[in-house]
C-alpha cells in the first residue's frame, strides 16, 4: 500500500508581510503545491492521498477555494482521505460540509476516531476536529481498534515529546503520546499541526508543504509512504512547493557606500527565486546613505527580472558606525549627549535608534530615520 | 603637547623629509606651491593617521588619500614626534598606505603605546588631547576661512562657538540639529490630530478603516457561511418536503391500490352472480298496484260510523214553535232605581237620627244688660286685687331726715336696703300675678331704694340721700293711691250694673251668662242641619220618582216611593220569568242546527263507507280474488301487496347488483383491472414506504399541500442559493483585509517608534545642550576677559558669554553690553582667536596644552590687523605651541622682527622644494 500524505497547507492564509500582490501570489502558490502534490500522487501511483488537517483556513476560506478543493481532488483519480484540523474544522458551514465532494473523497468527520478499511487487513482510523480549540485527544477516551490486520491512524494532533521543538506559541491541540498509539493498537499515525517536518518510527508529521513564513528549516513537502504487511513504513520526503521562502542575513559590515551594501545584497539574492527575507545586520558606516526598505526592494536592486517575488527587509541589532566610546569622551555636546543615551536606561533597539538620530542630526544629515 | 617635528617619508610631493617646529611659534612661510598645504596635511597624518577600515573609504578620506599620495611613489608615511606636558616623548608613524605598520612608541621607554591612542583601527595622536582625528582639525586648526567668517557674518562667531561647542566644530551646531530633528517630526511623523494630515495620522486613519475593512470583511465572511448553513437546511427542507410529498402519494395510492382490488374483487364476485348475463327487466302492472293501493288506502281512510244522541231533529222543532216571545221592559230592577231606592232610604234614616238629637232648652240668661263675660271677671279682679303697702321703715326713714338730727341718712341706709328689696320683691310678686303696670312700678322703686340704701350704708347721709328717700316714698304713695282708684271704680261699675261688688258674685253671673250664650247657639247649629237633612229626603224623594218614571213606572206625587219602587220590583220578577222561557229560544235553535248537521255527517260517512267497500270490491275482482266479506277482501288484497312488494325488491336488488358490476367494471374488463392493480403494484414498489402517513378525509387537498410545500421549499433553496451565488461573487477576501491591517498596523507603529526615538533623541540632545553651554560658557568668558582691553585698546574692559546661546558681549565699565561679533574687524578677529584657544582648552579633555594651528588667517587682514593677530598668536605661543602657515612677506617680515631664537622659529618654503 502505498500512501501520499501530507498536511498544513493553510490554503487562504494570510501573509502579513507581503504587499497585496505578492501576498496573493503567495496565496496561489498554495494551490499550485496541493496541485503538485496530486501530481506526485500520480507519478508515484500512490493508492490513497491523505491530507492530515489544516488543509485550508475556514476563518477565510473563499467559496473558489471550495471550487478548487473539489476540483482538485475529484480529479485526483485515487481516495483522497481528510482528516480536519483546528483551522478547517468540521462544522456546519464548513468546506467539509458544504462541498459537493467526488465519491473518491472521504472526510473523517466525527470527533473520535473512526475506522475505513483501505485494503484486506489494512484500517485507516480517522478522526476531525469539530471545533477550532479545545479538541480533546482523541485517545484520551480509551480506545483500541476492534479488528485485526495493521491499522494506520490520520489525524491532526499535538505529539507530546516533539511540541518543546515546535515554534513557541503552538497550542497541543488534541494531544496523545506515542504510547497512546501502542495502547491503541495504531501501527503508524500520519499527523499534522506541527509544522516542522518530525519521521518518528510511530508517527509521520510531513510539516507545511509549502513555505508560511520565513525561516522554515527541514524537508518540509509531501511523505510518499510505503506500508508493509507488518505495519511499519517506508517514507520518502518530496519537496512540492512551487515556490521557496529564503532567509538571507545581509551583514553590512564594513560597507563604505550604498553601493557596497547594494553589492553584497545583489550577490545574496540573485540566483535565488520566490521570496526572501533580508535581515541587515552588522555596523553600517555613518556615512553610507542607506534608505531601508527601498533600498534593498526587488525594484531597488535591480531583481525585477530575476527568479525573485519580493524581498521582505528587516533589521536586527544592525548599528551604525559611530565610535560612541571615543564621542561620549567629548566635552561637546555630542559627547554629552552619547552619554546621557547611554545613561538614560533605554533598551538596546531604542539606544540604537536614539543615538543615530541624534548623532545624524549632529552631522547635519536629513536622514534620521533608523531601520 | 608640543610637536617636535613633522616626518614625511613619502608624502605628496616629499620623500624622506622632516619638518622642525618650534615649542613656541613657528611661522611657515612660503609662496603658493611652496609645500605649506602638504606639510599642513604631513603634520594631521602624522599626528592622527588616517580610519582603518575594512571596506571603502569615506569621501574626505578618499579625496585626502587621491591629493597627498606620493606623487612619486613609494611608500606612503607619515610622522611626527611630539612631546607631551608630562614630558614624555612620544613618535607616531603611519604606514599610510597599507596601514600595517602605524604606532605610537614611548621614545623614552621604547614601548608601543599605540592601544592607548587607538581610534578607528589604527594610532591616533589627537587621543593625547582626548580629540579624534576628525575633531582634531576643527579644534586646533583655524583657517583662513574661519576668520573670514567672523569678519563677514555678524553671527558667525556665535554659530562657530555653537558649533565647536556641539561637535567640536566639525558638523552642526546643536540647535541646528534640534531643528533638523523637529523638522523631520513635523513632516515625516507629525500630530495625531483630527485635522493632522501628516504621516502619523494619515497611518492612524489608514488603519482605522483597514479595521473596518476587517471586520466588514469577517462579517461579511461569516455571513456568507451562515447562509451556506442556511441553504443547506433549506435543501434538507426541500428534500424532506419531497420525501413527504412522496409519502403521501404513496399513501394515496396504496389507498387506491386497496380500493381498487376491493372492487375488482367485488366485481368479481358479481361477474359470478350474473354469468355474464343481465337480469331480466322488471315488468310490473303499476295501474293494478295502484288500484288495489288506492282501495286499500280508501278502506283505511274510512270515517268511522257516527252514533248520534240527543233529540231528534223534529222534537227540536216542536218544543221551538212551543216557546213565548221574549217580554218589554226590565226583567230585573234596574240599577238606577236601585240607587235612587237606596239614596232616598239612607237620608230618610239621617233625618230620623238627627230628629231624635234634638238639644234641649238651657236655663235662662240673668238680666245684665249690654253686660259681658270678660267685663264681669275684670271687675272681679280688680275688686279682688289688694292694696300696695307703704314701706312704713321708708316712712319713718323719710320722717325721720325730716326732722333736724345729723347722721340720720347714715342710720337710714340699711333700712333703705331692705325696703327696697321688699318691694321689688312684691313688685315682682304682682307682675307674675298678672298685674303688670303696678308690679312693675313697685319692682322699679324697690330697686331704686335698695341701690341708694346700699350706697347710704357707708357713709354718712347728705341731702341728695334725703330726696332720693323721699322721692321713693313719694312713688310707694301715688302707686298706694292708683289702686285705691282702681278698686273705687271696680265697686261704682258693678253697682251700676246692678250687682253688689262682689267678686265671687261677679264671677257667678259672668259663669251664668256664658252658659245661657252656649245653649243659644248650638240650638241653631241643630235648626241649621235639620233644614238642610229635610231638603234631601225630598230630593231623594224626587230623584226615585225620576227614576222610576224613566222605567216606565210613572209616580205621582202622592205616591208613597217605596211602594211605588215595590210594584216596580215585583212587575221585573213577573217579566223575568217570560224571558227565561223565551230565553231557550237560541239554545234550542242552536241544538237544532247542530242535529241537522249530525244528521247530515252520518249520511256522508255512510256514503263514504260504501264507496270504500265498493272500491275493496273491484279491486279484489281485479286482482282474482272473490267473495267474501270487505274486510277479508282487505286482508286478501293486503297479502296479495306484500306479495308483490317482495318479488320486486328481488327483481330491484337484481338490477342493482348488474349496475354495480358495470360501475365495478367500468366499461373495462376484471383482467384489464387485474392489469391496471399488478401496475400500480409495481408503480408502489418504487416508492418508500418508510413514512407512515395519516391520510386525511381529503387526500386531493393533502396531496395539494404536500406538492405545495415541495415548491415553496424548493423556492426558498433556490433564493437562498441565489444569495449564496451573489455573495460569493462580491465576498471580500478576509486574507488580504488582514494583511491591509497588519500593513496599515505595522507602518502605524513604525511611526509611532520613530516618533517616540526623535522625541527621545530631542530631549536628550536639548538636555547636553544646556549643559554644555552652561559648562563653557565661563571657560570662554574667562578665556577673553584678561586679554579684552589690550586687544581693544583698552575700550572694553568686560566680556559676558551667555550659558543659553553663547553670545559673546562686550562693555566698558559701566557702560552697556555690545554684541562682540558687531566690533570692528580687527577686535572681532582677536576675540574669535581667543575664543577658539578656549574652546580648544574645553574641548581637550586630557588638560593636555594643545598646540594651535593655523592656515593663512592673515591674508585677508589689513596690515595693523595682520599686527594685530600676530601679536595675539605670539602671545598665546608663550603658553601653548603655535604654527602658523602664511604665504605673506608681511607675516614673515613680523616673524623676522618679534620671533625669539629660543622659542620660536621662522621656516621658509622655497618653490618646489621642502623644508
Amino acid at each position: 500500500m502505498r500512501l501520499v500524505l501530507f498536511s498544513d497547507l493553510h490554503l487562504d492564509t494570510p501573509f502579513a508581510w507581503a504587499p497585496p500582490q505578492v501576498a496573493r501570489a503567495r496565496r496561489q502558490m498554495l494551490r499550485d503545491t496541493l496541485v503538485a502534490v496530486v501530481e506526485l500522487a500520480e507519478r508515484v501511483h500512490a493508492d490513497a492521498l491523505l491530507c492530515g488537517g489544516d488543509l485550508y483556513e475556514h476563518d477565510r476560506v473563499s467559496a473558489d477555494t471550495g471550487a478548487f478543493l473539489r476540483a482538485t481532488f475529484g480529479d485526483a483519480g485515487r481516495p483522497v482521505l481528510l482528516a480536519p484540523g483546528n483551522h478547517d474544522h468540521v462544522g456546519p458551514s464548513s468546506v467539509y460540509v458544504q462541498a459537493d465532494w467526488s465519491d473518491n473523497v472521504h472526510v473523517f468527520t466525527e470527533a473520535r476516531l473512526t475506522p475505513l478499511p483501505l485494503a484486506d487487513g489494512l484500517t485507516l482510523w480517522g478522526a476531525a476536529h469539530r471545533a477550532p480549540a479545545n479538541t480533546d485527544g482523541f485517545f484520551e477516551r480509551p480506545f483500541r481498534v476492534d479488528r485485526g490486520g495493521v491499522h494506520l491512524a490520520l489525524f491532526h494532533g499535538s505529539e507530546r515529546s516533539a511540541l518543546p521543538f515546535e515554534d513557541e506559541g503552538k497550542r497541543p491541540h488534541a494531544p496523545f503520546g506515542r504510547d497512546d498509539l501502542d495502547a491503541a493498537g495504531i501501527h503508524h499515525a500520519f499527523l499534522g499541526h506541527y509544522h516542522r517536518p518530525r519521521d518518528d518510527p510511530r508517527y509521520t508529521y510531513p510539516g507545511n508543504p509549502a513555505p508560511l513564513t520565513f525561516g522554515e528549516d527541514g524537508l518540509r513537502g509531501a511523505v510518499v509512504v510505503d506500508v508493509d504487511d507488518d505495519g511499519t513504513v517506508q517514507r520518502e520526503r518530496h519537496r512540492v512547493a512551487t515556490s521557496a521562502a529564503h532567509d538571507v542575513t545581509l551583514d553590512v559590515t564594513g560597507c563604505a557606500c550604498l553601493q557596497d551594501v547594494r553589492a553584497r545584497a545583489h550577490a545574496a539574492l540573485r540566483e535565488l527565486d520566490g521570496v526572501a527575507r533580508v535581515t541587515v545586520t552588522g555596523e553600517l558606516s555613518a556615512d553610507v546613505d542607506l534608505h531601508l526598505p527601498a533600498d534593498l526592494s526587488l525594484h531597488g536592486l535591480g531583481l525585477g527580472q530575476s527568479g525573485l517575488e519580493a524581498v521582505v527587509v528587516r533589521t536586527a541589532g544592525v548599528r551604525t558606525a559611530y565610535d560612541l566610546e571615543a564621542i561620549k569622551t567629548e566635552a561637546t555636546v555630542r559627547g554629552e549627549f552619547v552619554r546621557d543615551v547611554l545613561d538614560a536606561g533605554l533598551d538596546e533597539d531604542e539606544r540604537q535608534r536614539v543615538l543615530t538620530v541624534g548623532l545624524r542630526a549632529l552631522d547635519g544629515r536629513d536622514d534620521l530615520e533608523v531601520a | 603637547m608640543q610637536i617636535e617635528r613633522v616626518q614625511a617619508g613619502a608624502f605628496g610631493p616629499f620623500v624622506d623629509e622632516e619638518l622642525e617646529l618650534a615649542p613656541g611659534m613657528t611661522v611657515l612661510h612660503g609662496p603658493n606651491e611652496s609645500g605649506k598645504s602638504s606639510w599642513h596635511a604631513a603634520l594631521y597624518a602624522g599626528l592622527c593617521g588616517l580610519r582603518r577600515t575594512k571596506g571603502g573609504r569615506r569621501k574626505e578620506d578618499r579625496e585626502f588619500i587621491a591629493r597627498h599620495q606620493p606623487w612619486d611613489g613609494g611608500g606612503w608615511r607619515a610622522g611626527v614626534t611630539l612631546t607631551l606636558d608630562d614630558g614624555r616623548r612620544i613618535e607616531i608613524r603611519h604606514d599610510l598606505a597599507g596601514q600595517v605598520d602605524c604606532r605610537a612608541t614611548d621614545l623614552a621607554l621604547g614601548r608601543d603605546v599605540s592601544n592607548d591612542v587607538l581610534y578607528e583601527g589604527s594610532p591616533d595622536g589627537a587621543a593625547f588631547l582626548g580629540l579624534t582625528r576628525r575633531t582634531l582639525p576643527a579644534i586646533l586648526c583655524v583657517r583662513q576661512a574661519d576668520l573670514l567668517g567672523v569678519v563677514d557674518d555678524a553671527h558667525e562667531l556665535q554659530e562657530t562657538l555653537q558649533r565647536a561647542a556641539a561637535t567640536g566644530g566639525t558638523d552642526a551646531t546643536a540647535e541646528q540639529a534640534l531643528s533638523r530633528i523637529a523638522e523631520f517630526r513635523k513632516e515625516q511623523v507629525g500630530l495625531e490630530r483630527v485635522n493632522a494630515t501628516k504621516p502619523l495620522m494619515a497611518a492612524v486613519r489608514a488603519r482605522q478603516d483597514a479595521q473596518t475593512a476587517l471586520a466588514a470583511a469577517r462579517a461579511e465572511h461569516d455571513a456568507y457561511l451562515g447562509l451556506t448553513v442556511a441553504r443547506d437546511r433549506a435543501h434538507e427542507d426541500a428534500e424532506e418536503a419531497e420525501s413527504r410529498h412522496t409519502a403521501v402519494r404513496a399513501a394515496v395510492l396504496h389507498a387506491e391500490l386497496e380500493t381498487l382490488c376491493a372492487r375488482v374483487d367485488e366485481a368479481r364476485a358479481l361477474a359470478a352472480r350474473y354469468a355474464g348475463q343481465p337480469p331480466a327487466d322488471l315488468e310490473d302492472d303499476h295501474d293494478l298496484d295502484q288500484h288495489v293501493a288506492a282501495a286499500l288506502a280508501a278502506h283505511e281512510r274510512r270515517p268511522r260510523p257516527v252514533q248520534l244522541e240527543g233529540e231528534p231533529a223534529e222534537q227540536l222543532e216542536s218544543a221551538l214553535a212551543a216557546l213565548p216571545a221574549a217580554p218589554d221592559g226590565d226583567v230585573e230592577p234596574h240599577p238606577s232605581v236601585t240607587q235612587a231606592l237606596r239614596d232616598w232610604e239612607r237620608a230618610a234614616d239621617a233625618l230620623r237620627a238627627h230628629e231624635h238629637g234634638a238639644p234641649t232648652p238651657g236655663a235662662g240668661a240673668p238680666a245684665l244688660s249690654g253686660v259681658t263675660v270678660a267685663e264681669l271677671r275684670q271687675t272681679a279682679d280688680e275688686l279682688e286685687t289688694p292694696l300696695p303697702a307703704v314701706d312704713p321703715a321708708l316712712a319713718a326713714r323719710v320722717a325721720g331726715l325730716r326732722a333736724p338730727a345729723a347722721g340720720g341718712s347714715g342710720r337710714l341706709a340699711p333700712v333703705a336696703v331692705g325696703a327696697g328689696a321688699l318691694l321689688a320683691v312684691t313688685g315682682l310678686g304682682l307682675v307674675a300675678a298678672g298685674g303688670v303696670a303696678v308690679g312693675a312700678v313697685l319692682l322699679v322703686i324697690g330697686a331704686m331704694s335698695a341701690a341708694l340704701g346700699w350706697r347710704g350704708r357707708a357713709r354718712p347721709h347728705t341731702d341728695r340721700d334725703t330726696a332720693v328717700l323721699e322721692a321713693r316714698l313719694a312713688v310707694q304713695e301715688d302707686v298706694l293711691e292708683q289702686a285705691r282708684q282702681r278698686k273705687e271704680v271696680a265697686g261704682r261699675r258693678a253697682a251700676a250694673w246692678g250687682v253688689d261688688a262682689d267678686p265671687g258674685q261677679l264671677r257667678r253671673l259672668a259663669f251664668e251668662l256664658d252658659q245661657a250664650q252656649g245653649a243659644q247657639q248650638r240650638r241653631a247649629q241643630w235648626d241649621d242641619e235639620h233644614r238642610r237633612r229635610q231638603a234631601d229626603v225630598a230630593a231623594r224623594r224626587a230623584a226615585l220618582a225620576h227614576a222610576l218614571s224613566a222605567r216606565g213606572w210613572p209616580v205621582d206625587v202622592s205616591d208613597e216611593p217605596a211602594a211605588a219602587a215595590a210594584g216596580y220590583q215585583d212587575d221585573c220578577r213577573a217579566r223575568a220569568s217570560v224571558a227565561a222561557q223565551a230565553a231557550r229560544r237560541a239554545g234550542l235553535t242552536e241544538q237544532l242546527q247542530a242535529r241537522r248537521a249530525a244528521e247530515a255527517a252520518a249520511h256522508e260517512q255512510q256514503r263514504q263507507n260504501d264507496e270504500a267497500d265498493r272500491l275493496v270490491v273491484a279491486a279484489a275482482q281485479r286482482a282474482g280474488i272473490g267473495g267474501g266479506r270487505v274486510d277479508e277482501l282487505v286482508a286478501a288484497l293486503q297479502g296479495w301487496q306484500r306479495e308483490r312488494t317482495a318479488s320486486r325488491q328481488a327483481r330491484r336488488q337484481a338490477h342493482e347488483g348488474w349496475q354495480r358490476l358495470e360501475f365495478l367494471l367500468d366499461g373495462r374488463t376484471l383482467d384489464e383491472l387485474d392489469a391496471e392493480v399488478a401496475r400500480r403494484r409495481e408503480t408502489l414498489a418504487h416508492l418508500p414506504a418508510d413514512e407512515a402517513v395519516h391520510l386525511e378525509s381529503d387526500v386531493d387537498a393533502q396531496l395539494a399541500r404536500a406538492e405545495q410545500a415541495v415548491r415553496a421549499a424548493a423556492a426558498h433553496a433556490a433564493t437562498l442559493q441565489g444569495q449564496v451565488t451573489d455573495r460569493e461573487r462580491r465576498l471580500p477576501s478576509v486574507a488580504e483585509a488582514e494583511e491591509a491591517l497588519e500593513r496599515a498596523h505595522a507602518e502605524e507603529q513604525r511611526l509611532r517608534r520613530l516618533a517616540a526615538t526623535l522625541d527621545t533623541a530631542a530631549r536628550l540632545l536639548q538636555d547636553a545642550k544646556e549643559r554644555v553651554h552652561r559648562n563653557i560658557a565661563p571657560r570662554l568668558q574667562a578665556a577673553i576677559a584678561p586679554r579684552l582691553p589690550r586687544v581693544t585698546a583698552g575700550c572694553y574692559a568686560e566680556a559676558l558669554v551667555d550659558p543659553e546661546t553663547l553670545q559673546v558681549k562686550v562693555r566698558e565699565h559701566g557702560g552697556s553690553w555690545r554684541d562682540a561679533a558687531l566690533l570692528s574687524h580687527g577686535t572681532a578677529e582677536q576675540i574669535y582667536l581667543l575664543l577658539r584657544v578656549a574652546m580648544a582648552e574645553h574641548l581637550c579633555i586630557t588638560g593636555e596644552t594643545a598646540p594651535l594651528v593655523l592656515d593663512d588667517v592673515t591674508v585677508q587682514a589689513d596690515a595693523e590687523r595682520t599686527q594685530a593677530i600676530l601679536a595675539l598668536l605670539h602671545e598665546l605661543s608663550r603658553e601653548r605651541q603655535v604654527i602658523l602657515f602664511s604665504q605673506e612677506d608681511d607675516v614673515r617680515a613680523w616673524a623676522e622682527a618679534h620671533l625669539d631664537d629660543e622659542r620660536d622659529r621662522l621656516v621658509e618654503l622655497k618653490l618646489g622644494t621642502t623644508a
